[in-house]
């Protein structure tokens, strides 16, 4: 099925899709492009992670370190099961409650990443326990014997030693934000222009771009979502190799600091 | 000195708020889906739970969710019993009888399929499966329509439950088999060696030892991949003919579903239309909801044992 996505994919793209918008153009030529869709993606997904990365560290942070409440911790395991089990449209259908119903605004990127905010957090707030879970306690107890306070703990011992699967981590929500497509069905509307500003006016996505193009009757418009798609892929393998390529650059860095500090 | 105690107390402060913000995060969802919903069912003229059309901007108002309700259950319910079958096999097939490189080849491909996003499975699924689709419900219904599920009434195949129950068996096989094939990976290894020992075959250890061992989490999983089914939106959606009609003929291009119908319908509703699509998706919550903490009390049981 992949092979079919690639087979009817790469006929598309060149520069020309990469470069351009959907600005003016009919869905029957064969012109436009994807430039509008890329731009929106990324920007709505990283300000959804700039949103979510903090939230998440603090909540792991307070469960693995502070809180000593089983109770507690176990709700919070409930909460967290049942946030990362609702569905993405009921999600997206709340941020518009709360945004377009209540509070009257327009739309906007920002409110799409704000609906990837709360899709993403229980993932991300899953992965980040279990990588500080993982730390030796002994380590921490060292420390605490030596009179260290909670803050001197996270700083110098948990946030080094975990800064490596928490970039994984991140990473894995980046590529899960990337594809989600119910939030920008109804909360960034779709637009042909270029649009690089997220905080007003309405905003493409890619994902959105592949349901647009998809349901066009006529089979060059099906041809760019096939391509659409296919960039898609191609981003979520460049995160990938990305996420591998930060991590072997932090362990270099790491042993570099290593051998200078010891001399 | 006191400085950073001060610092060390904000830092417990601020955590503390986080926990907050993502605990109130529930409740306001479930707050504000029933507040912007109450508006259209108060508003309703006929039975909420039992009217099968949907018309919440005209005049008389009347709307109701039993077509997509049905829609919804049905699609998942098969879905998720082919999944289960086909993955019960695949894990047991990966654990036990291939040869360790295939079976690393098979766990790659569920990985990457699991990591997919769903818009893509949506693509595949209108523009390549949809022709295969229609050409296998003219065979079912030609030489197995005498079984009443593959009847039809105008011969209009295509767009059907059976094509969405396609996509959702090709989206939910890797979440039930990898819930599946790890727990089969965890199991304690004298258990294995004890039935051998006993002298038996190899088609009794997997039969009698560890499917029964493993029973817990099979339905763990399994009710994982319904949670997720019932929730999935854009690929269904891209496939369904968005009519409201309860029909037993699975074969025939009528087909609904909750979320697929909030994908279709947003934009062209006006504000009573978008109260009563609120009210839908708070049905969805509560539906996920309740499933989840069955998922929670099942693995708190596993952990239990």
């Amino acid at each position: 099925m992949l092979l079919r996505v690639f087979v009817s994919g790469y006929q598309k793209i060149n520069l020309y899709f990469l470069q351009h918008s959907m600005y003016n153009v009919a869905e029957n030529e064969n012109l436009g492009g994807v430039y509008h869709a890329i731009v929106g993606s990324i920007e709505q997904s990283i300000l959804a992670l700039l949103f979510s990365i903090p939230i998440a560290y603090l909540y792991a942070l307070y469960f693995t370190e502070y809180c000593t409440n089983k109770r507690l911790k176990y709700i919070s395991n409930i909460l967290i099961d049942i946030l990362s089990s609702t569905p993405s449209i009921v999600v997206a259908l709340f941020v518009v409650a709360v945004v377009f119903l209540t509070f009257n605004q327009h739309f906007a990127g920002v409110w799409g990443s704000v609906a990837l905010t709360v899709i993403v957090l229980p993932i991300t707030i899953k992965n980040y326990q279990s990588v500080f879970q993982d730390i030796p306690k002994t380590t921490k107890e060292a420390a605490y014997a030596l009179g260290a306070l909670r803050i001197d703990v996270i700083r110098y011992i948990v946030c080094p030693i975990s800064i490596n699967q928490i970039i994984n981590a991140s990473f894995i929500s980046f590529t899960r934000i990337i594809g989600e497509t119910a939030p920008a069905l109804l909360l960034i509307f779709g637009n042909p222009a270029i649009n690089n500003n997220p905080f007003s006016g309405a905003q493409e996505s890619l994902t959105l771009f592949i349901f647009h193009e998809a349901q066009q009757p006529y089979p060059i418009a099906n041809i760019r979502a096939w391509s659409a798609a296919l960039i898609l892929i191609f981003i979520i393998i460049i995160l990938r190799v990305l996420m591998k390529c930060i991590r072997l650059l932090i362990i270099y860095c790491k042993k570099i600091y290593f051998l200078y500090t010891k001399k | 000195m006191h400085l950073k105690l001060y610092i060390n107390k904000l830092f417990n402060k601020l955590t503390l708020l986080s926990v907050l913000l993502v605990f109130s995060i529930v409740f306001l969802v479930a707050l504000f889906l029933t507040i912007s919903s109450i508006k259209s069912l108060s508003s309703n003229n006929v039975n909420y739970f039992l009217y099968p059309l949907w018309s919440p901007d005209n005049n008389p108002v009347k709307f109701g969710i039993s077509s997509l309700m049905y829609g919804t259950i049905m699609t998942s319910v098969i879905s998720t019993t082919v999944a289960l079958i086909i993955s019960i096999a695949l894990s047991v097939l990966m654990n036990y009888y291939l040869p360790k490189y295939l079976s690393n080849i098979i766990s790659t491909l569920i990985y990457v399929m699991s990591s997919i996003p769903s818009i893509i499975y949506g693509l595949l699924g209108l523009l390549f499966i949809l022709k295969y689709s229609i050409q296998i419900s003219i065979f079912l219904n030609k030489y197995f329509g005498f079984i009443p599920i593959f009847g039809t009434e105008n011969h209009i195949f295509g767009r059907s439950l059976f094509t969405a129950c396609i996509i959702l068996i090709i989206m939910i096989t890797p979440i039930i088999t990898h819930f599946i094939s790890e727990s089969l990976f965890n199991i304690d290894n004298n258990l294995i060696e004890g039935a051998y020992s006993l002298g038996m075959y190899k088609e009794e250890v997997i039969r009698l030892i560890l499917l029964p061992s493993v029973k817990l989490n099979i339905v763990t999983g399994t009710i994982l991949g319904f949670t997720r089914a019932i929730g999935e939106t854009v690929a269904v959606s891209l496939i369904v003919a968005s009519n409201f009609s309860i029909t037993k003929y699975i074969l025939d291009a009528k087909s609904n579903t909750i979320a697929a119908n909030i994908a279709n319908n947003f934009k062209e509703s006006l504000t009573i239309g978008k109260s009563a699509l609120m009210s839908t998706g708070l049905v969805l919550f509560i539906m996920t909801m309740v499933l989840s903490i069955i998922v929670q009390r099942l693995l708190h049981n596993i952990d239990k044992y």
